[in-house]
């Protein structure tokens, strides 16, 4: 056979492989996500079916597929039946380009080369992942919208703005680490990273949670899972879909996740490589696969730990917070790129915008806590309520506008600012 | 080269089938779906002539970022899917214009296509030519250096025109709000 007869085959093979090995990620991720929830909230989790419940994720595809489907009478069934498909389409899809080792691992051949352990070695890799993820929104949209209900629709809009606004910082915190790396092939990345001999954390803490906290948020998981906030939005998109349409939607959520966590580790942590070891034959696989685990597990911690945030402070906080960082982010490092500096300049100053950005949470964080025990202190029974000089008061319009003696405290508040008293 | 035939002749009935149906659909997200489909037929053109960076660029900006905001709008105007474009057609002369320039640029086309004029001015050969370029520096690169190196002045310009396109945006939104 021809270079590209092989070529081809090897090509359609390693998507086989790459779609069964995503699919059944994705179901043990579900089961693993409930068992370490589970124990983060002190109960068991799911372990009837199989040691430790092993055969749940089984158990629960079958529970799917004998569901119900139900085709919503206001529904706009064409669209409604093609939302779920489009998600998982373009969730597998991204996966391409994703290297789980080096180009040569099998010898230098031709037809060794065509095996190696990626699908594509494109010349835009990281952008390729940026636009077919970004082409993800669509399923959310649609599945909202042809649902036919004020409930999917919102939360299908809430949904798109949130992608849209979160992708302008993935893209900017991202180009720091393609200007270290010279190149957008994800193979490229890793391999700049073994030349210069560094992981691009060290040169680009900064890029590095930028980009997970936007990643967080463009996948739509806990503390961004607005679409879904069940209590103001029932079920969001999801609403009217069943069965196993619902189980595409979480299929497509888990395999963005597993993607998100594979362009961290490629990116900022070396991607397949670990020092000497990387020549072992199979040693490149697991390393990969320890990265992105401890990514999906830290996921899975955020889902545990954080309370979902406010439609308000998730758009104030992608485009005030985020997005400027991203910016300042990207031009420090072209700076340094630029004039040749070595890559700890860039490192240092990622590190000292983190500590200010804590610090600065810090400290409004405590001048919340005041201002909650100043309310609690307040007596809202006199006329004459006063507040104490330095607190903020929560910007919850009900609880400060209750009695407030003080008239700049309500216009402040019912513009949705802290209020800072004195 | 026979397998570049068959999806030049597939990817040209998608493109033009969708772009009918931006057209002809009467429900608004319908013709926004087809848009969009219009949008990644021509992304895959772009793949056919290998030019890879400007397929990605076209499906991440185009598909994935402004066809987002349209279907935003769209949706949020016309919520019931059942709201389908009714009653009298107010912008007919639409049509005779879009019949006109139709033909006009049909027949741009035709003649540039049959007489070989365009060709020979677009075809450069040797070293000067894009896929040379593409070949040696790879596509990215290839890109980069015709924007920032051959083409910075239009490219300039260009981000000029967006930025009073935004500051454009900005004062029809703030006059509209300062009514309320």
């Amino acid at each position: 056979m021809s270079d590209l007869a092989w070529f081809l085959v090897a090509a359609v093979v390693k998507s086989i492989i790459a779609i069964v090995a995503l699919l059944t990620a994705f179901a043990y991720m579900t089961l693993i996500e409930r068992r370490v929830i589970a124990r983060f909230q002190r109960r068991v989790g799911p372990n009837r079916a199989g040691p430790f419940g092993v055969f749940q994720p089984l158990a629960d595809a079958i529970k799917m597929a004998f569901k119900e489907h139900i085709l919503p009478a206001k529904a706009s069934s064409f669209v409604f039946l093609m939302a779920p498909a489009i998600s998982v389409f373009v969730a597998l899809t991204a996966f391409a380009v994703v290297p789980l080792g080096g180009p040569t691992p099998w010898g230098t051949s031709a037809i060794a080369r065509a095996w190696a352990p990626y699908i594509a070695d494109l010349n835009v890799g990281i952008l390729y992942i940026l636009s077919i993820s970004s082409l993800a929104v669509y399923g959310i949209v649609l599945a909202g919208w042809s649902s036919g209900n004020h409930y999917s629709l919102l939360g299908a809009l809430r949904s798109a703005a949130q992608m849209v606004s979160y992708e302008v910082s993935i893209g900017l915190a991202l180009a720091g680490v393609l200007m270290f790396a010279g190149t957008l092939s994800m193979v490229g990345i890793v391999e700049a990273q073994v030349h210069q001999g560094i992981w691009f954390i060290l040169a680009q803490p900064l890029g590095f949670f930028l980009y997970a906290i936007a990643a967080i948020a463009e996948v739509n998981r806990a503390p961004f899972d607005l679409p879904e906030a069940e209590q103001e939005l029932v079920a969001g998109y999801l609403t009217e879909f069943s069965g196993l349409r619902w189980s595409l939607f979480q299929m497509a959520e888990y395999i963005n996740m597993i993607t998100a966590s594979s362009v961290l580790a490629t990116l900022f942590f070396g991607g397949w490589t670990l020092g000497a070891l990387n020549g072992v034959l199979g040693a490149p696989f697991i390393w990969y696969f320890i990265k992105v685990a401890f990514f999906l597990f830290v996921f899975i911690w955020l889902r545990a730990t954080l309370p979902r945030i406010r439609y308000d402070q998730l758009m104030r906080f992608g485009w005030q917070v985020l997005l400027p960082l991203s910016v300042v982010n990207a031009l420090v490092t072209a700076a340094v790129v630029a004039f040749g500096l070595s890559w700890w300049v860039s490192g240092l100053f990622g590190l000292a915008v983190l500590v200010i950005a804590v610090g600065v949470y810090y400290l409004r964080a405590r001048r919340r806590t005041a201002g909650q025990m100043e309310l609690a202190r307040l007596d809202f029974g006199t006329p004459n309520a006063t507040v104490s000089v330095g607190v903020a008061l929560p910007s919850s319009v009900r609880l400060v506008s209750l009695p407030a003696a003080n008239g700049a405290v309500d216009s402040a508040a019912e513009k949705g600012e802290p209020v800072v008293v004195g | 080269m026979l397998f570049q035939q068959i999806a030049f002749y597939v990817l040209a009935a998608v493109a033009i089938g969708s772009a009918l149906g931006v057209i002809f659909f009467r429900n608004a997200v319908y013709c926004m779906l087809s848009l969009i489909l219009n949008l990644l037929s021509l992304a895959f053109f772009f793949l056919t002539l290998e030019a890879l960076f400007v397929a990605t660029i076209q499906v991440l900006i185009y598909a994935g970022a402004v066809m987002v905001l349209f279907l935003f709008v769209v949706t949020m105007l016309a919520p019931s899917s059942n709201d389908d474009v009714t009653g009298r057609d107010r912008l007919r002369w639409q049509w005779g214009a879009g019949i006109g320039m139709g033909v006009i640029l049909a027949v741009a086309l035709c003649y540039a296509a049959f007489t070989g004029r365009l060709a020979a001015d677009v075809k450069a050969s040797g070293a000067a030519s894009l896929a040379k370029q593409v070949a040696s520096a790879g596509n990215t690169q290839a890109f980069g250096l015709a924007l920032f190196h051959g083409y910075s002045f239009p490219f300039e310009v260009t981000g000029v025109l967006l930025v009073i396109a935004v500051l454009g945006a900005v004062a029809l939104g703030r006059r509209s709000g300062a009514k309320e």
